[in-house]
């Protein structure tokens, strides 16, 4: 997995950024039973511009119940699971209670022990616990630090990532 | 004209989801009271006051199309406010008749709520009309049409004498006031229950169609499965008397009868849990039997079944049949209400998107997720301007 660098000049909304080394860890992912109750949702390239829309098109209430952290290529908002936006593409994630620092996609279920990941995932970030993970598109984003919402930040960051190449 | 079990099946099922309409968080009570009554069972609401239960019996008796009696007991409940007056001309005579019309001897449907509040008189009568559908009162015997009782309480008994009356209702529901999330939508059905619509409603023969279909059906497939779930049920320290463990399968039964089948499967083991008499009992049986139950499946009782089992199949059910009605209900163009639909929609997609991995989305799902889709990307809202240009 490799942890994406934010750009903390474009980013107001956003955890800090890390630039460690990728981590590499031999982990695979099956359709979860039950799922889990969402907690957030995240975009990655094109979806997490979409979601960024899609997010700026709610009314004030809705926007301000959400915080967030903004990636240079990704978007992770968070809120109560009846409230959160939906984007096609967007993965939601959760929390498994045998891995709480962790934010894991809500139907999927890694094949090793969730505790285990936790440990081996938090010893790789040097932002901290939680985080999210997204091992479709392979980001580990530090969701701690995730702020609240405003229209005028998510719309600047927006603006930048259609900018941006 | 006689029914075909086929039709009887469907007519129910359309009858249910009317029934269910605009209760939030009751429609596995009211799939439940179907169930209890094409299997001949009693069922057992707990939870506390104001929780829509009357509610949900009501209506489900509607949907059934059977004669109806309801009563709140309290601790100086009469025998007579249940089961009728003493006939007096008959007692000039000297015989003691019980008129009974309009009374719960003569009511298909029955709630009876508060039920442990009633004095011994009544429980001891309600244990005949109950086990053996017969009415003895005085010099007064016969046969009542009762289908299904159901009996409310806020919590279970703990006296010795009551726990075996409550015993008799074989399958157990326990409801809890509408979670936060889904107020709005509490506040949206209950206002949409005043206005009287349009329900479809079954007949008591179409149940009887099913009765008979789950009372000749062959359990002998299933019943290896049944029994190595009782053994983990068992092994995990739930206590289901042999009584309910034998009888359990009246319920199986009926939920594969209600589900158009003429054979109960794997599937159809998912009553089972609502034969463990207790709360915690429950939720402990729900997870040592989760894998046995994800087979499960009903396209009639797609609450109660997910409720029990949380199984996918159950799961993709019960979603789309929600989008279903949600996309159903488009509003006119330029309506008000066209936004809070289109949240709707997000939410039914969102409930998909976060219950199933892309490539575990069922069938059934795919092809509705790709319609809201469209809809909602052709008719996107668009990002205010002044925003836009932040």
């Amino acid at each position: 997995m490799r942890l994406p660098r934010f750009n903390q000049g474009r980013v107001p909304l956003s955890a800090r950024a890390s630039s460690q080394a990728p981590a590499r860890l031999p982990v695979t992912w099956s359709p979860r039973m039950e799922p889990l109750p969402a907690l957030a949702v995240a975009g990655v390239g094109a979806v997490a511009l979409a979601l960024a829309r899609r997010a700026l098109a709610a009314d004030d209430a809705r926007l301000g119940a959400w915080s967030g952290v903004a990636g240079s290529d990704l978007l992770v908002l968070l809120g109560e699971a009846h409230s959160l936006p939906w984007v096609d593409g967007a993965v939601y994630l959760g929390r498994d209670g045998a891995a709480p620092s962790l934010l894991l996609p809500c139907a999927l279920a890694p094949e090793v022990a969730p505790a285990l990941l936790e440990r081996a995932l938090v010893a790789h970030a040097s932002d901290g616990a939680p985080l999210a993970v997204l091992p479709r598109s392979g980001f580990l984003v530090p969701v701690g630090a995730a702020r609240p919402v405003a229209r005028e930040t998510l719309a600047a960051w927006l603006k930048a990532a259609e900018g941006s190449p | 004209m006689s029914l075909t079990f086929e039709d009887a099946a469907a007519s129910l099922r359309d009858a249910l989801a009317d029934a269910g309409r605009g209760l939030v968080e009751r429609e596995a009570m009211v799939e439940l009271v179907a169930l209890s009554a094409v299997a001949g069972e009693h069922l057992l609401v707990i939870g506390p006051p104001g929780t829509a239960k009357s509610e949900a019996v009501r209506r489900t008796a509607r949907a059934l199309g059977g004669s109806y009696f309801e009563y709140l007991l309290g601790r100086f409940t009469e025998p007579s406010e249940i089961f009728g007056p003493v006939d007096l001309r008959k007692l000039r005579e000297g015989t003691v008749e019980t008129e009974t019309t309009g009374m719960l001897p003569e009511a298909e449907v029955a709630f009876l709520d508060e039920v442990f509040l009633g004095s011994t008189a009544i429980l001891n009568t309600l244990l005949g009309v109950l086990n053996e559908r017969t009415f003895r009162r005085g010099h007064t015997r016969m046969k009542v049409p009762l289908r299904v009782c159901v009996g409310a309480s806020n919590g279970l008994p703990e006296e010795e004498s009551l726990a075996a009356f409550a015993d008799r209702f074989l399958a157990r529901i326990f409801v809890e006031p509408v979670p936060d999330p889904r107020l709005e939508e509490l506040l949206a059905g209950g206002a949409s229950l005043w206005r009287e619509g349009e329900a479809r409603v079954a007949s008591l023969q179409a149940l009887d169609v099913l009765a008979r279909a789950a009372q000749e059906s062959d359990l002998a497939p299933v019943r290896p499965h049944l029994a190595h779930a009782l053994r983990t049920l068992r092994a995990s320290g739930i206590g289901l008397s042999d009584r309910r463990a034998v009888k359990v399968q009246r319920l199986i039964a009926a939920a594969a009868a209600l589900a158009g089948r003429r054979t109960p499967g794997v599937a159809d083991l998912w009553p089972l849990i609502y034969a463990v008499p207790t709360k915690e009992g429950q939720a402990l049986a729900r997870e040592v039997l989760r894998e046995l139950l994800a087979a499960t499946e009903n396209p009639a009782l797609a609450a109660a079944a997910l409720e029990a089992s949380a199984g996918p199949l159950a799961r993709a059910q019960r979603i789309a049949r929600a989008g279903r009605e949600v996309l159903a209900g488009r509003p006119g163009e330029g309506a008000e209400e066209l936004p809070a639909w289109r949240l709707k929609l997000e939410g039914v997609v969102r409930e998909m998107d976060a219950g199933f991995a892309p490539e575990a989305l069922p069938t059934e799902l795919q092809a509705l997720r790709e319609e809201i889709r469209m809809v909602l990307e052709t008719d996107a809202p668009a990002v205010p301007a002044a925003v836009a240009q932040a």
